[in-house]
């Protein structure tokens, strides 16, 4: 137990992305409105089985209780973080930190795009770990993001199928665009996690490594064409097309569809 | 930059140069491929020659190996899969097949791979005609709004598939990533008078075939291989009517053809056509001649020449002929010119025939459609059925096979008991039967013949090859049936099947153990 939660901390330094979709979350409760977890649930903890086996083979590895924000982080909201840290505007930030597309759609420093609420899109992964920082959170674990969105998936009756849907097969606005916002969230307000059409970061940098302290060698091929028999699940495509865009990404990207959301430790 | 590189290299002279320059090309172009001087030297750089389907570039005169500057975009975009049904492809360019490539043996081809912003996904390229790790896939795999560049060296001549691998590869190569991609020889393709690309590819929708509007895609079709499209060149149709191929006659003919695939291989044929060459599976040799229907392994390639020397429509099809029918994979070729009379007359008489004869068509046409109950009417029925099915182990002249198949000329078994007999042939038979003293322990199937094939065959039998009894009629079958045993006989008195009652004390065997 020890080592896993070690080594659960190691992968957590690094950056790495989710992707999301789906829809609602039935059993988490509420966090209580009014302190600094207002706009976030609770996520029960549990036994996560990673999308790879790696060596160890299918087994879990623990997800403690957590607080996971209800919605992707806003264009508004991120207005407000670059506005109070100038070292985040687009004309300041460090390149190392953020390629060129960084904030690439906003008309200026602190001019956003699309509507106030539509999820920001086009920030670095050190850009979204900054932000969380300053709100007293930290990204979600890629194990965090999973889990969450599998209760997700669970609870609302929504198949590894519709994942595939909603992450590529569905044309639809970019999430950037007034329309795509939450076109796909279920849940009434208050009662879920909303998901709109936008891939998330997480904190974990090497998604194979982050399933399991010890993968086997041949990770990256697991990529491609083979390795429908390394997943837990060979039959879950929306995870293949999860962890496939998760490992295609490096920490300064910037990218169109890729937003992010906050989680808190439970103390 | 390269010609700065030229200037040290007349300048100097020296091997210490040629290093400095490489470097400085390196810093340039990020895209060196390491020098070896076993390949042949590589003069120069161009942009690749590609073509849209189904037209393919021009040969390639060049005689020296270049440097090919190759783009290839990924697009997700909705394009029109039929008539009234649009989809979301995942394409290199707007285009599926993505563009015809055609390079020479020898040449770098430098790989500059795009990954357009508004995309959801990562992809990347496998050249199969390239030789290293995924073909190109691990270092071409990018995110959305990045571009990647690798080299690779066309080392041996063919035509070969390129497609995205990553996971989960059959989606991405059934949503549209594919083409193709031909290293010409050295020497360059045997000259014809036109060449073609075509390529076959499936889809696999949650909306049957022809199901209007916005298409998704259908896992579980996906996973059974069933796809409800199966087309040549990306789309239903994409090579039909006004998109026909064409050619005029005399002229010769060479298709390059894929099979993306995913799943089903494909058996290409010109419906009217022969083809004088196939260069089987993509490689650069002629392994036949005169080949009617030529297959293209999913994920791999063959050429196809021909002579078009009759004019008129010519359909090209894979010949699992109910994807053609009901799926899509079908193109046309329009060949214009005169006739031909000394090969093809086409229809020069029409006029009626009228043998003379009937055929049984299984509606006892040649029964007058009556159930039978004569002798003759009965004898009749069963030569029919003794000739089609009991013929092939009792047969022709009832004797059977030695140890396999028992006689039913002059059989006592056979004749001993009607009864028995007709649940036999009703139900088959299974264990050790003494038919005239010999033993036998083959299985009989059950034949599932009506009751007037049945006693039609047991009369039939039963006088022929010797043998002299009584009809057995079609009520008496029917009684056996109504009786209600359904299990194959067993050949022991006193078993488990109606046909297994009142063997003789002499002639029954001992029960098969099993």
């Amino acid at each position: 137990m020890p080592r896993t939660s070690h080594s659960t901390r190691v992968v957590s330094r690094f950056a790495a992305v989710l992707l999301l979709l789906a829809v609602t979350a039935g059993t988490p409760a509420p966090a209580r409105a009014g302190d600094s977890r207002s706009g976030m649930l609770e996520i029960r903890g549990g036994a996560y089985r990673p999308f790879y086996k790696g060596k160890s083979g299918g087994r879990t590895i623990p997800v403690d209780s957590f607080l996971l924000d209800r919605e992707p982080v806003t264009q508004t909201e991120f207005l407000g973080f670059v506005t109070r840290n100038p070292r985040w505007r687009r004309s300041l930030v460090t390149p190392l930190f953020a390629e060129p597309g960084y904030l690439g759609d906003w008309s200026s420093d602190l001019k956003p795009a699309g509507r106030a609420s539509a999820p920001v899109t086009r920030v670095s992964w050190f850009a979204a770990s900054a932000y969380c920082e300053c709100e007293g959170k930290r990204l979600p674990t890629q194990a965090e993001w999973e889990w969450a969105a599998e209760r997700t998936r669970a609870s609302a009756a929504a198949v590894p199928a519709s994942v595939i849907r909603l992450a590529a097969f569905e044309p639809s606005t970019p999430a950037t665009k007034d329309s795509g916002r939450l076109s796909f969230a279920t849940g009434r307000s208050g009662s879920g996690l909303a998901f709109g059409d936008v891939w998330e970061w997480t904190s974990d940098f090497n998604t194979l490594l982050l399933a399991d302290p010890s993968p086997d060698e041949s990770s990256a091929s697991s990529l491609f064409c083979g390795d429908g028999f390394r997943a837990t699940d060979a039959k879950d495509y929306g995870g293949f097309l999860r962890f496939s865009f998760r490992s295609s990404l490096k920490a300064n990207y910037a990218l169109r569809n890729l937003g992010f959301r906050c989680a808190k430790d439970l103390k | 930059m390269r010609i700065r590189s030229g200037w040290f290299l007349l300048l100097l002279g020296t091997g210490l140069c040629l290093l400095l320059s490489t470097v400085i090309y390196k810093g340039v172009n990020s895209a060196e491929i390491g020098a070896d001087l076993s390949h042949e030297t590589v003069q120069g750089r161009e942009e690749a020659e590609v073509a849209s389907a189904p037209d393919v570039p021009p040969p390639i005169t060049r005689r020296h190996a270049t440097r090919v500057i190759l783009n290839v975009e990924v697009r997700e975009h909705v394009g029109t899969l039929a008539d009234g049904v649009q989809y979301l492809y995942w394409s290199f360019g707007d285009e599926t097949p993505a563009k015809f490539i055609r390079v020479r043996e020898g040449d770098l081809v430098e790989t500059h791979f795009s990954n357009h912003p508004d995309n959801r996904l990562a992809h990347n390229l496998d050249f199969h005609g390239a030789t290293g790790p995924g073909g190109g896939g691990e270092a071409s795999f990018i995110a959305p709004g990045h571009t990647c560049v690798f080299t690779w060296r066309a080392m041996r001549p063919g035509l070969y598939l390129y497609h995205c691998v990553a996971a989960p590869a059959g989606v991405h190569i059934s949503n549209g990533m594919y083409g193709l991609i031909l290293v010409e020889p050295k020497n360059g393709m045997p000259k014809v008078d036109k060449e073609y690309y075509v390529c076959q590819g499936e889809f696999y929708t949650k909306g049957a075939y022809g199901e209007q509007g916005m298409q998704e895609f259908s896992q579980e079709k996906a996973l059974r291989e069933d796809p409800e499209y199966v087309v040549f060149n990306g789309h239903v149709g994409a090579l039909m009517g006004e998109h026909a191929l064409k050619a005029r006659t005399g002229q010769k003919v060479r298709i390059y053809l894929g099979n993306a695939g995913p799943s089903l291989v494909s058996s290409f044929h010109i419906v009217g056509e022969i083809f004088d060459n196939v260069y089987g599976e993509g490689g650069i040799s002629i392994n036949q001649h005169n080949v009617q229907t030529t297959m293209i392994p999913v994920g791999g390639s063959a050429m196809v020449e021909f002579t078009a020397e009759v004019p008129g429509p010519y359909t090209l099809v894979d010949h699992s002929m109910f994807r053609t029918f009901n799926k899509g994979s079908m193109g046309q070729l329009i060949v214009d010119g005169p006739e031909n009379k000394s090969i093809y007359t086409g229809q020069t008489a029409l006029m009626p025939y009228e043998p003379g004869t009937s055929l049984d068509r299984g509606d006892n046409a040649s029964l007058g459609g009556a159930t039978p109950t004569t002798m003759p009417q009965l004898m009749a029925q069963g030569a029919q059925v003794y000739t089609t099915i009991c013929i092939t182990c009792h047969q022709p002249d009832g004797k059977g096979l030695p140890g396999v198949f028992p006689p039913l000329a002059k059989s006592d078994f056979l004749m001993a008991d009607k009864t028995r007999a007709i649940g036999i042939v009703m139900n088959g038979l299974k264990g050790k039967v003494q038919v005239n003293g010999q033993s036998f322990n083959a299985e009989m199937p059950m034949l599932g013949l009506t009751d007037a094939q049945i006693a039609g065959a047991l009369t039939y039998v039963r006088n022929s090859f010797g043998n002299k009894g009584e009809p057995v009629t079609v009520a008496e079958v029917a009684a056996v049936r109504a009786s209600g045993a359904r299990k194959p006989a067993l050949a022991m008195a006193g078993g488990n099947g109606s046909g297994a009652r009142g063997g003789s004390a002499t002639n029954a065997p001992a029960q098969d153990p099993k």
